[in-house]
């Protein structure tokens, strides 16, 4: 997905705010991809049942975020193997279809990580050993793991016939994958050519000509051959003549033209991870794709490859070459992202390239070089550039001279020195002069100098420059000596202003440590002699009870890593700041995923120690307790308490401030009705259990007097509806379907109406309720809709707002009728299948935005209801 | 520093300095006397400031300079005067007069603690640009030197919480200078500490690059070495691994009122130490069984007494490893020789063992120390 075009039309929807907005809140953004593609990733996390897999994956997730399971560079660009899997399944149009991306993420599991090894894991094994699939620049996985050795799923054509049918029958968009099947006959492949639906994916290893005679005649839109790594021409000759689209990703060799440009004509980005080598007419033919081409597995290709890469008419990426010469390609390279990172050598002229190109001062841009190959005169060509905050990224852990790091910081480059484990004295001294008096605004501010492999903080002069610069956050850091607690302790305080306009003082920055496993009482007593503004440990695994005593006091927003919470500790946080000037507090276990009943009592009663509940207007509750949070990381993931038994809910149920219970895989019915007494202002919850929630458990949380928030995918209960029509509804952000008995109750709601994640409206209430009441804007929004009843749409189209309707297939006639009265734009740009009488009525209504009509399938008649 | 730049930095200085000072002179104490005959000279000289010619104003300015500090009186004595004149040219002249005494003092003052090489006075030289009214005070009216002490660091302070401009490295010298200053005129009383301030990564760069500043740190910790509680001083020992740390450790050990979260400290300071009446320090604590902290380990709870850390130092100082007597969470520390609450057992059963282990070590004969 092109990053400008996916920021144009987030804006557009108000999305890229919500984002921006996040992470001005300080909601760790980097949980989340950007692009909003990330429900793949998720999807693979739920599958993982080892918790220290999980925890091995969730803080690689919190260390770089879930965008570098899929890209090469963190915020977007090139993908690496599993991205562009990834991407083979979606497009930018299916950023809010929750429903598409899960189903992508299970598709994915077993996908061979590396085709071209006969022993290679999948991608889905790779996650369960709590590993990213890929690499990119921030996190560098071990070797491949030698894989089990798996018995190949094959089919006869009977049975390949049997799957066609099945799968046409459940839809006309279906996907039918054989990942575990390595070898086809002419025969089954024949059987499997007959499927009419969106995408034919099988896992064959090798392929005979017949067989790829035979595939040729694939009816399916696209066909997906994952794990060939090579053709012979017969078999490429005979492929590159299917009628629909082909997509190769394992290709380690690719010598057809005729192949390659068959290759070219599908839409979408052009990735070849494994591709190791390219003739020029190859390339010439690769050239002419209209997007994105990324050829990561290239390393050394002639200047003739390079000068008709160079032609190549989208965005091209080449993020393992070795050596550029052609000044044509080093143009080209120049775009928003450089990734660059494997050059053995460069030249100031290319430097001057790559940081002078003008969009690489944005958000989403900038340049990723070896640190190896910079000496100090191609330092200076970086520096010169009249462009403000690049974000430059050098990979490598040799930092050939203390001149190149001066001439680095004393420009107004972001450097992150990517690889760079420790500084000389020298260096810090540099690095020192250099930041001094810097500090880091926010999240959205690029620190201008990043140590992100660090490990060792051993310095009171790092510990303070780099610091100031990062905000306080040192993500590789797994030890720090007494020196550099001390400087960081003997920071200042902030000055805030009192209840009473007086000046206090509070804490101040933002301490995070996400590698560290232990934390000593001394380096903690030396290191929180201040008070911090919050305090992240989520990988602290070895804690005293007077550290935790320390840290819980020090700061009012507090993660701990720690994987259980003894009974013996429990009232350690009983000193926790309560006040208001200094923002909301925050306890946080992302890890604790079981709590003794007894531990639960003893954190409840300490917390709500001289505080209580209050109320602002009359019945909007207050509590001075801080927020309470268990499992996951935001709820986004698996971890947490696997069920709530009624003992430990009980307890919890009397805490007097807000309570999050993330990542929670049952809430019994007897629990759900300890939790209905609760008195706090918010009662969070999300995980697996709200799949099963039965209507016993629904209606006691029902019951809650303060804000009830639930991860809810269908919303069955009409007591809960009841209970979600009368409060915020961000409760309502992950409802894909709503049930015809709680839709009119829900539709009761007086607040601005957002269910983005809706696939089914069939409810004339809820219909109505989005013409009448408040929605966002003056406009309706639904872009994960797969279904639209005609009575709704004709509720829909009698009111005068636009609508943005996900459809994909539209085969009612009154549906279709219904849309086209509306006064208002209606734009169903995700349409892909029409009847011909659905055609006609489009075709005269030219207020309706589809894609071109001659572009979509057409199904079998239907008749027009009288 | 050669002559030339010494006198220009001079120059620099007054002029850097000046305005300040003209603002400053108007409304400070007299206190100081001059003997009757230089009382009317320089009572004389400045009348003359106020002269129809030009000429006899510009002698009586150049006298009064070269007076200096004997003129200060009539000086101030002449800011007063209904004769705008006289009175602005009394301000300047007093004004030159200040810089000149204060540089003077000053630089007489410190080069005591810092030695007189070009680089201890071209530091000077930045301190007293740091702080002139500092430095020109002790001409003027002259605080007590504790309050001056204060006043450095409440700046400091300042300076470091909003992050303004400002020559760090002057600055901690001017509050160190302060300070020995304080301990000087008052040896009895105690400063607050400054260590806050000194453990910053900016102090730290300082005091490597900056021997002047490195020997105002020795003068300040050798007349504050005893300020302060012996915990306090204790835990600063033990990070700056200054070898006094033992005798505090013992002092803390000595005291009956001792809490049993600061002997646990003064124990494992003893780790190492060669001397046969420690052991008797530690082998009261052995019989302590006073609760320190728990360590939370990977799901295992660890507890520690204070007899517990006794042992451990006991088996280390035979130069044992007290992990092989079932020490089975030891953790090292940089700064403790062992993790404080690693040492500590998972229950009494783990902590009986141990305590057996070393009775029966002990019971044997001459036992092989081992690396």
């Amino acid at each position: 997905m092109s990053v400008s075009r996916f920021v144009g039309r987030a804006a557009s929807h108000g999305r890229l705010l919500v984002l921006l907005v996040a992470v001005r809140l300080g909601v760790p953004s980097n949980l989340y991809a950007i692009c909003g593609l990330d429900g793949a990733v998720q999807e693979q996390l739920q599958s993982v049942d080892d918790p220290q897999a999980l925890r091995a994956l969730t803080l690689k997730i919190r260390l770089h975020g879930t965008c570098s399971a899929c890209h090469i560079a963190r915020y977007g660009g090139p993908r690496n193997e599993f991205g562009s899997a990834v991407n083979t399944l979606l497009t930018v149009g299916d950023r809010e279809n929750r429903v598409v991306q899960r189903d992508a993420g299970r598709r994915i599991t077993d996908l061979l990580a590396d085709p071209s090894r006969p022993d290679s894991p999948t991608f889905g094994e790779l996650f369960r050993l709590g590993r990213f699939p890929a690499n990119s620049l921030q996190n560098a996985e071990p070797p491949l793991p030698q894989a089990q050795p798996r018995t190949p799923e094959n089919i006869t054509p009977e049975q390949a016939k049997e799957l066609v049918n099945k799968i046409e029958a459940e839809s006309r968009f279906g996907i039918l994958q054989l990942s575990r099947t390595e070898e086809l006959t002419p025969e089954t492949a024949s059987a499997l050519a007959e499927f009419r639906g969106e995408m034919l994916i099988l896992g064959i290893r090798s392929i005979t000509p017949e067989t790829a005679e035979a595939l040729a005649m694939s009816q399916a839109e696209t066909l997906w051959l994952h794990s060939l790594t090579s053709l012979s021409p017969d078999v490429a000759e005979s492929l590159a003549k299917l009628r629909g689209h082909l997509v190769l990703t394992g290709l380690t060799q690719l010598d057809s033209v005729s192949l390659a440009e068959k290759l070219t004509r599908r839409p979408g980005a052009l990735s070849f991870p494994y591709l190791k080598s390219l003739t020029p007419e190859i390339a010439t033919a690769l050239a002419k794709s209209e997007r994105s081409l990324t050829l990561a597995g290239l390393t050394e290709i002639t200047p003739e490859v390079q000068d008709r890469l160079a032609q190549t008419f989208g965005t091209l990426s080449l993020p393992n070459l070795r050596s550029l010469d052609s000044l044509l390609l080093a143009q080209k390279l120049a775009a928003v992202t450089v990734l660059l990172p494997k050059l053995e050598k460069l030249t100031a002229e290319q430097v001057q390239q790559f940081i002078g190109f003008k969009g690489q001062s944005s958000f989403w841009g900038g340049v990723a070089l070896p640190l190896d190959a910079i000496t100090p005169e191609t330092a200076k060509a970086m520096t010169a550039t009249s462009l403000k905050g690049i974000s430059l990224t050098l990979v490598g852990n040799k930092l050939g001279s203390n001149e190149i790091l001066e001439t680095l910081l004393d420009s107004s480059l972001k450097i992150t020195l990517q690889d760079v484990e420790e500084l000389s004295p020298d260096q810090i001294r540099i690095a020192f002069e250099a930041l001094n008096g810097t500090s880091r605004t926010g999240p959205l501010d690029v620190p201008r100098l990043s140590l992100p492999s660090l490990q060792r903080l051993d310095s009171a002069i790092l510990a303070e420059a780099l610091g100031g610069s990062t905000g306080f956050n040192f993500p590789g850091v797994t030890s720090i000596s007494p020196e550099a607690a001390a400087a960081l302790g003997a920071l200042p305080e902030k000055e805030y202003i009192g209840p009473l306009g007086q000046k206090i003082m509070g804490p101040s920055g933002s301490l995070s440590f996400p590698s560290l496993r232990e934390l000593s009482p001394e380096i903690a007593r030396l290191m929180l002699r201040k008070r911090w503004g919050s305090i992240s440990l989520p990988a602290l695994q070895d804690v005293s009870l007077e550290t935790i005593r320390l840290l819980a006091k020090q700061t009012p927003r507090l993660t701990l890593g720690i994987s259980g919470l003894p009974p013996e500790f429990a009232g350690a946080f009983a000193d926790a700041p309560t006040e208001w000037t200094f923002g909301n507090g925050t306890i946080a276990f992302p890890y604790v995923t079981e709590l003794a009943p007894e531990a639960a009592r003893i954190l409840v009663e300490s917390l709500n120690l001289n505080r209580g509940v209050g109320f602002i207007g009359g019945n909007v509750r207050v509590s001075q307790s801080p927020r309470l949070i268990f499992g996951g990381e935001q709820g986004r993931t698996a971890s947490g308490f696997p069920t709530l038994s009624p003992e430990l809910a009980k307890e919890l149920s009397k805490y007097e401030g807000s309570l999050e219970i993330q990542g929670l895989g049952e809430l019994p019915d007897e629990s759900a009705a300890a939790l209905a007494s609760f008195p706090g202002p918010y009662l969070v919850l999300s995980g697996p259990f709200s799949e099963k929630l039965s209507p016993a458990a629904a209606e006691s949380l029902s019951k809650t007097p303060g804000v009830l928030q639930l991860s809810l995918r269908r919303l069955d209960s009409v007591p809960l509806a009841q209970r979600f029509a009368q409060q915020i509804n961000w409760t309502l952000y992950d409802v894909e379907t709503v049930s015809a008995a709680a839709a009119p109750v829900l539709s009761k709601y007086k607040q601005f109406f957002n269910l983005r994640a809706l696939t089914v409206l069939d409810s004339p209430e809820l219909a109505r309720r989005f013409v009448e009441g408040n929605t966002t804007g003056n406009s309706i929004t639904l872009p994960a809709l797969t279904t639209l009843s005609p009575e709704a749409a004709q509720i829909l189209g009698a009111g005068s707002k636009s609508l943005y309707l996900g459809l994909t297939v539209l085969d009612s006639p009154e549906t279709a009728l219904a849309l086209t009265k509306s006064r208002s734009k209606v734009a169903l740009p995700r349409l892909r299948a029409i009847t011909p009488q659905v055609n006609v009525i489009l075709q005269e209504a030219p207020s309706i935005e589809v894609p071109p009509l001659e572009s979509l399938y057409l199904l079998t008649e239907r008749r027009l209801n009288p | 520093m050669r002559r030339g730049a010494a006198v220009a930095l001079e120059s620099c200085l007054r002029r850097c300095v000046f305005a300040f000072l003209i603002a400053a002179c108007a409304n400070v104490d007299v206190t100081a006397t001059a003997d009757d005959v230089t009382r009317k000279q320089t009572e004389t000289l400045v009348r003359q400031l106020g002269s129809d010619s030009f000429r006899t104003r510009e002698n009586a300015e150049d006298e009064l300079l070269k007076l200096g500090l004997l003129s200060k009186a009539a000086l101030f004595a002449g800011m007063n005067s209904q004769d705008n004149e006289t009175a602005l040219r009394c301000r300047r002249i007093w004004s030159v007069i200040r810089i000149d005494a204060g540089l003077q003092q000053g630089w007489e003052q410190l080069r005591e603690i810092i030695g007189d090489a070009p680089e201890s006075r071209e530091f000077f030289d930045q301190m007293f640009q740091a702080a002139p009214e500092y430095w020109c005070g002790f001409v003027e009216s002259p605080k007590e030197a504790q309050t001056l002490f204060e006043e450095r660091r409440k700046e400091l302070q300042e300076q470091l919480r909003k992050g303004k401009g400002g020559n760090w490295e002057a600055g901690l010298a001017n509050l160190l200078h302060a300070g020995v200053r304080a301990k000087t005129e008052a040896p009895q009383e105690e400063l607050p500490r400054v260590d806050e301030l000194l453990c910053l990564g900016r102090s730290q760069l300082a005091l490597e690059s900056r021997e002047p500043l490195r020997r105002l740190l020795k003068e300040w910790k050798s007349r504050t070495n005893a300020d302060g509680p012996p915990f306090d001083r204790l835990l600063l020992a033990l990070r700056e691994r200054q070898p006094q740390a033992a005798d505090i450790a013992r002092e803390l050990l000595r005291d009956s009122k001792t809490p049993a979260k600061q002997r646990q400290y003064a124990l494992l300071t003893l780790t190492n130490t060669d001397n046969a009446e420690d052991d008797k320090l530690i082998d009261l604590a052995l019989e302590d069984s006073s609760s320190l902290d728990m360590l939370f380990s990977n799901g295992i709870l660890i507890t520690s007494q204070l007899r517990d850390v006794a042992l451990a130092v006991k088996i280390h100082r035979k130069g044992l490893n007290p992990a092989d007597f079932g020490f089975n969470s030891l953790r090292p520390d940089d700064l403790t020789t062992y993790s404080l609450p690693s040492l500590g057992f998972s229950d009494s059963t783990a902590r009986n063992e141990a305590f057996e282990n070393w009775s029966a070590f002990n019971s044997q004969p001459q036992p092989q120390k081992s690396n």
